[in-house]
């Protein structure tokens, strides 16, 4: 029971107030995504800040950017409706999080949720205050601006659970 | 009579949405489900999930009353693009999608007022409540309307109303039950303009009540405050409590 997703209606709404698009990426989309990155070289990796909380950032480069979101006709068709677009995917793993912050630049950001935690609220992004998280299921993006509302992640205190998201900013 | 399917429902609330309705005509009654809300006495930063958020008008009500966590849910795009138009900037998040598919057990209230219950079928509606019930906290509670037989009857006729103050929209409501009783159709005609049939089932409390124990929600018979939230011969009213 899909519901119809319009990226333009999507993203006028988005550019208002934070949109979760659910189910957006198809589970044989997201399986590929997941294994494309469980195929990077840990020399791909790197530390998102300096803090000992930090997640591990990978930087998709430009040359590589449409072939990952062509996993996704969605996320595809979202990329492709943008002047120009950065990707990257993060990983949180146990004790990981990413402190109040804001991004430099771009219209709009998309979040889209790969794995995620087996506690909903660990995690999980949280968007204007620690207390309004947003709940996301493995599938859903969220695309908010980025650039003007502080967000966050919460802790993830499970040794085995992993939060992985697939990141676009994108310039429209 | 068939049940709707997700996708019918979204196109018929997209088309509505089309139509801009201003929110003028339906105000007593947004007002009266915030009036609902606040009867419940939540802390201003529960978390409120609005199941079926249409264009919106609950949500906006609530932020002006000082709500601070508001959620939206609708499978309708455009009518979530209005929503989101009008909304407080600091306080709505909106979920494109369906409730069905929802899991995050985050929510202290949810709130479905004109619920899309009935329209999907047996199977659909359990996978409704199921949604409804896995988005809520443990002890977070529900508010749904729904058309029961009662309110089905009022329901019936062909009505005339005027929409939006500034740029009126005439709808022609045709209401009528299904020769087995079992529906309410609604048809309708926007600005001249016919749009898809509404399908409602009926649905007995008893139904529901079980539909609801299903689901892990216990509905609550609180004689004092159904007495307060049961004021509109229009819908029935029910109030659950996750276990």
């Amino acid at each position: 029971m899909r519901a119809p997703l319009s990226i333009e209606d999507l993203f006028e709404a988005a550019s208002a107030v934070p949109v979760v698009a659910k189910d957006a990426i198809l589970d044989s989309a997201r399986l590929d995504i997941l294994r494309r990155i469980s195929n990077l070289p840990t020399s791909a990796w790197q530390a998102g800040d300096e803090t000992d909380h930090s997640w591990s950032e990978h930087q998709i480069g430009n040359d590589e950017l449409t072939e990952w979101c062509a996993e996704s006709d969605f996320v595809f068709s979202a990329m492709k409706r943008a002047v120009n677009a950065v990707g990257w995917i993060n990983r949180f793993r146990q004790h990981q999080w990413i402190g109040a912050h804001k991004d430099a630049g771009g219209d709009l950001q998309l979040v889209c949720a790969l794995a995620v935690a087996s506690r909903h609220e660990e995690g999980a992004i949280w968007i204007g205050n620690h207390e309004r998280l947003i709940p996301m299921n493995a599938g859903d993006i969220l695309v908010f601006r980025a650039d003007s509302i502080v967000h966050g992640t919460t802790n993830i205190s499970q040794q085995l659970d992993e939060r992985i998201t697939l990141n676009l900013r994108l310039w429209l | 009579m068939q049940p709707m399917t997700v996708a019918e429902v979204a196109r018929l609330y997209d088309k509505r949405a089309e139509f801009q309705i201003d929110g003028t005509t339906n105000k007593t009654e947004t007002d009266a489900a915030a009036n609902i809300v606040d009867s419940l006495q939540l802390e201003k930063k529960a978390r409120i999930l609005d199941a079926g958020c249409g264009e919106g008008w609950l949500i906006h009500a609530l932020s002006d009353r000082g709500y601070k966590h508001l959620y939206g849910i609708d499978v309708s795009a455009e009518a979530l693009k209005l929503a989101a138009l009008r909304a407080a900037k600091n306080c709505v998040v909106l979920i494109l999608g369906d409730v069905s598919r929802q899991s995050a057990q985050y929510f202290d209230l949810v709130t479905a007022f004109n619920s899309s219950i009935g329209s999907f079928g047996a199977e659909g509606d359990r996978a409704y409540l199921k949604g409804i019930s896995r988005s809520l906290s443990v002890q977070g509670q529900l508010v749904l309307t729904y058309i029961d037989q009662a309110s089905a009857q009022k329901r019936v006729g062909t009505f005339r109303t005027n929409y939006n103050k500034t740029n009126p929209v005439e709808v022609v409501s045709d209401v009528q039950i299904s020769l087995d009783g079992k529906w309410l159709i609604i048809d309708q005609i926007f600005a001249g303009q016919k749009i898809a049939r509404e399908r409602i089932r009926i649905i007995q409390h008893s139904h529901l009540r079980k539909l609801m124990d299903d689901v892990g929600l216990e509905m609550i018979s609180d004689p004092e405050f159904m007495a307060r939230i049961n004021q509109s011969p229009y819908v029935a009213t029910a109030f659950a409590r996750k276990l």
